[in-house]
């Protein structure tokens, strides 16, 4: 029976023929991030086999697994945990995920990856066409391939991918997706070899085009999609031109490939590709291209094109045959599903935070701001299961933390009412949201599905009430459990004196509108807080001016957003003193001592405090004898913002 | 096509940044050359050496991106060096974080982060918009 979400997006769900296949719909699972689950030596555990359980009901109509190195050295292995698929002893598991996809209706793709100038992380080294050097450290120093070793790389994909179809998947994928060996051959960047691999295009080309030839001569019945760069970003460094990408995206094309996934950008453009701050649908005019260039060749793509809606619209105008998603359905597996059944309200959007990524480059298994089940799947203490006792939940606090332990302790049974003291549900990202200069309204979505799950789970939410003794005494024996999700506050104690007469604003009341921050504007703390409302100040044309104790700004800024914001403040000319150890505050403005010992005065109408901060936990002691269960979560327990609060939340509401 | 700028130029812009500096441990060298000289046989690099606590500017064959001898290689586009040039008797660092920052000098990193930050290179690095920020953007 057809849902009602399948009439509204029916290009989405309409299924299509994909060479001796028919595909449920046009979503492929994009295998867009490495989960580092896996043990050292590739294996896959049990803990990537329930995440992949996940991934294989999310609906789509084409799965990819996530890539696996070809090459038993591990010179194509980018990530600590990565799965390998250089020999069968790793096949059994593979077997499983096939199945898992299959038994859900899913066409079954393995890719293969090489990660090249971002491989070799067991090994010191990483090889690549030419030796040009890394511009991120994190990476291994380049060795150059010899022809020997070109020939014996296309031979380890054409093995995988032999063994991948023994494995039962469908078909495989190999990438050059953010520069992985495939595009540091087709780059001018990373190619400058003076052989038949390097120079022109063509020669460029040439490893893609026998990598492309040994598959399918290894595999002949099975669909081979090539992701390629519709855009590398890295033209500005000698890198491709657009032109030069289409020009390589032809080639693959007239070998023969089943599909082209186009993608953007590299790990080390020096420009934004998949974050938040890229508007929805801006790279669609790659996929159009791709398309046009193309049009017998089914084209995939998905970057920064996170909406189902959206999609359906780029599919009914021909733009491209494929949504290919993954970081959306990494916050909200049941995406499809909620859009087949137009509960769109009811999606956990992809916030475009980039954790998932900040995490693999520190080595540590990707997680999810927005799915805080994300790589926690096999845990059952991580589950939503029914409560064993049905309880009557108060929650304090409406923000992340307390929504989302309301959220999920109402889904195992039990009754939730959440209290706050301001008019609206959100806490302290209300008002950061709101002046997230990157993308507020995805910031703002979150509250919104919130909003949207309170009201389907029917948890009760009362606004503009002050929770405190009084009250509870009035509520005495209502409730079993206090959930205390206060937050934290602008620590008031450690701030810097101030002349009679002059105050100081906390930043949330600023962000809030609570209060205005008038004439020049100087904020106290270049953490997160500070800096995005310094921008957001700064992009309304208020002169604002940073202070931060610490030697940087963006201390506490997640690593793959640190640049961002460090790249803004220089861009809307946000002047900074670092390592300022602030005297007073006065009419005239901030006294302090900068970085070099030399006494300055900030000039200031307003002066705004961004921390230090401290957690809100005075509730906790006043209701330690009203109630049988106490629970602080969030930042409540410690500061630290929008992924930990919903983790904690999570949680706490999955073990009350 | 700009050539190098002269050593002196570099030298008056080093001394006015000592502080900065200052932190580098001897031994460290950043170097600054064309993208053009790239792979050209007989081109020269400028290396920012660090000895005694100073920074001096010298001349080194630059053989490509191969035996640099340098921990940290800023490799500009024509419009780069131009720019750096007419800037070096001004406010030039500020300069070349927005041609980093641009995409006009390409930096490139030959030792490990960790290693870079023991050296002292954290202030330095920062003041050229280099932010050890990871991938994937």
């Amino acid at each position: 029976m057809t849902k009602p979400g399948e009439v509204n997006l029916p290009n989405l769900f309409q299924p299509v023929e994909w060479g001796r296949f028919r595909i449920k719909n046009r979503v492929k699972y994009g295998a867009c991030c490495v989960s580092n689950y896996n043990t050292r030596d590739g294996f896959i555990t049990a803990r990537e086999l329930a995440r992949t359980r996940v991934i294989a009901d999310t609906g789509c109509g084409i799965i990819t697994n996530q890539g696996a190195y070809p090459d038993p050295l591990g010179e194509g292995k980018a990530y600590f945990r990565q799965v390998a698929i250089f020999d069968d002893k790793f096949l059994p598991q593979f077997e499983m995920i096939a199945r898992m996809i299959k038994d859900n209706g899913g066409v079954a793709i393995q890719q293969i990856l090489h990660a090249g100038r971002y491989g070799g992380i067991d090994l010191g080294y990483c090889i690549q066409p030419s030796i040009v050097p890394q511009t991120l450290p994190h990476f291994r120093p380049p060795r150059e391939i010899t022809k020997d070793q070109i020939r014996e790389t296309i031979k380890q994909h054409a093995d995988a991918a032999r063994r991948s179809i023994k494995a039962g998947f469908d078909g495989t994928e190999i990438t050059s997706f953010m520069g992985y060996l495939l595009a540091t051959f087709n780059s001018r960047f990373t190619n400058q070899r003076t052989d038949q691999y390097g120079g022109s295009v063509e020669n460029r080309g040439r490893f893609m085009r026998e990598l492309i030839d040994a598959i399918k001569q290894a595999t002949p019945e099975n669909p081979l999609v090539v992701r390629l760069n519709g855009a590398e970003l890295m033209d500005k460094w000698g890198g491709n031109s657009e032109d030069e990408c289409f020009e390589l995206m032809q080639q693959a094309a007239d070998c023969g490939v089943d599909m082209i996934s186009v993608t953007v950008g590299w790990q080390e453009a020096p420009e934004s590709s998949i974050g938040r701050d890229i508007p929805p649908g801006h790279w669609n005019y790659l996929a159009e291209r791709a398309k046009k260039l193309l049009p017998t060749v089914p084209i995939a793509f998905g970057q920064r094109l996170p909406n189902p809606a959206m999609a359906d619209q780029c599919l009914a105008e021909g733009m491209f045959d494929f949504w290919e998603v993954c970081r959306p359905l990494l916050a909200d597996p049941q995406l499809l599903h909620k859009a087949a059944e137009d509960r769109m309200d009811e999606v956990r959007r992809c916030v475009g935070s980039l954790n998932c990524l900040s995490r693999l480059f520190r080595d540590l298994p990707y997680t999810c701001t927005m799915n805080p089940a994300l790589g926690h799947e096999i845990e059952p203490e991580c589950s939503i299961t029914p409560a064993a006792v049905k309880k009557n939940i108060m929650v304090v606090g409406a923000g992340p933390a307390g929504m989302e332990c309301a959220v999920a302790a109402s889904q195992r049974g039990h009754t939730v009412t959440v209290y706050d003291r301001s008019d609206r549900i959100g806490g302290a990202l209300f008002g950061y949201a709101s002046n997230d200069i990157a993308n507020r309204d995805d910031m703002l979505s979150v509250l919104g599905y919130y909003e949207a799950m309170v009201r389907k789970l029917g948890v009760e939410v009362k606004l503009n009430t002050v929770v405190d003794p009084k009250l509870m005494r009035e509520l005495l024996h209502v409730y079993d459990v206090a959930v205390v999700a206060t937050g934290a506050r602008l620590d008031r104690a450690q701030l810097p004196p101030t002349e009679d007469g002059v105050e100081i604003l906390a930043a949330i009341d600023v962000a809030c509108g609570r209060s205005e921050a008038k004439g020049k504007v100087a904020i106290l703390g270049g953490g997160k807080i500070g800096l995005t409302l310094a921008e957001s100040l700064a992009v309304r044309k208020v002169d604002v001016t940073l202070i931060e104790t610490g030697k940087r700004l963006a201390g506490d800024v997640i690593p793959s957003w640190k640049w961002r914001h460090t790249a803004w403040i220089d861009e809307l000319g946000i002047p900074a003193v670092t390592g300022a150890k602030v005297i007073k505050v006065t009419r005239e403005g901030v006294h302090v001592i900068d970085g070099r010992g030399n006494p300055l005065v900030i000039l200031a109408d307003t002066v705004i405090a961004a921390s230090p901060s401290v957690p809100e936990q005075q509730l906790i002691h006043s209701l330690e004898w009203m109630v049988d269960e106490i629970h602080p979560c969030g930042d409540a327990v410690s500061p630290r913002g929008l992924t930990a609060a919903i983790q904690d939340g999570y949680r706490l509401g999955c073990r009350i | 096509m700009t050539a190098l700028p002269a050593l002196s130029r570099w030298q008056s812009l080093l001394d006015r940044h000592s502080t900065l500096f200052g932190d580098l441990e001897d031994g460290c060298r950043i170097g600054i050359a064309r993208r053009v000289d790239v792979n050209q046989p007989g081109a020269e690099m400028v290396v920012w050496e660090a000895v005694e606590g100073r920074l001096i500017a010298v001349l080194r064959p630059f053989p490509g991106y191969h035996n640099t001898g340098v921990d940290v290689l800023l490799v500009g586009d024509d419009d780069a060096m131009a720019e750096m040039s007419s800037e070096l008797e001004a406010d030039a660092l500020p300069v070349l974080k927005r041609l980093v920052r641009h995409g006009n000098f390409v930096c490139y990193v030959l030792r490990r982060q960790c290693e870079l930050i023991e050296a002292g290179y954290e202030d330095v690095l920062q003041s050229m918009g280099v932010a050890f920020a990871g991938a994937c953007r």
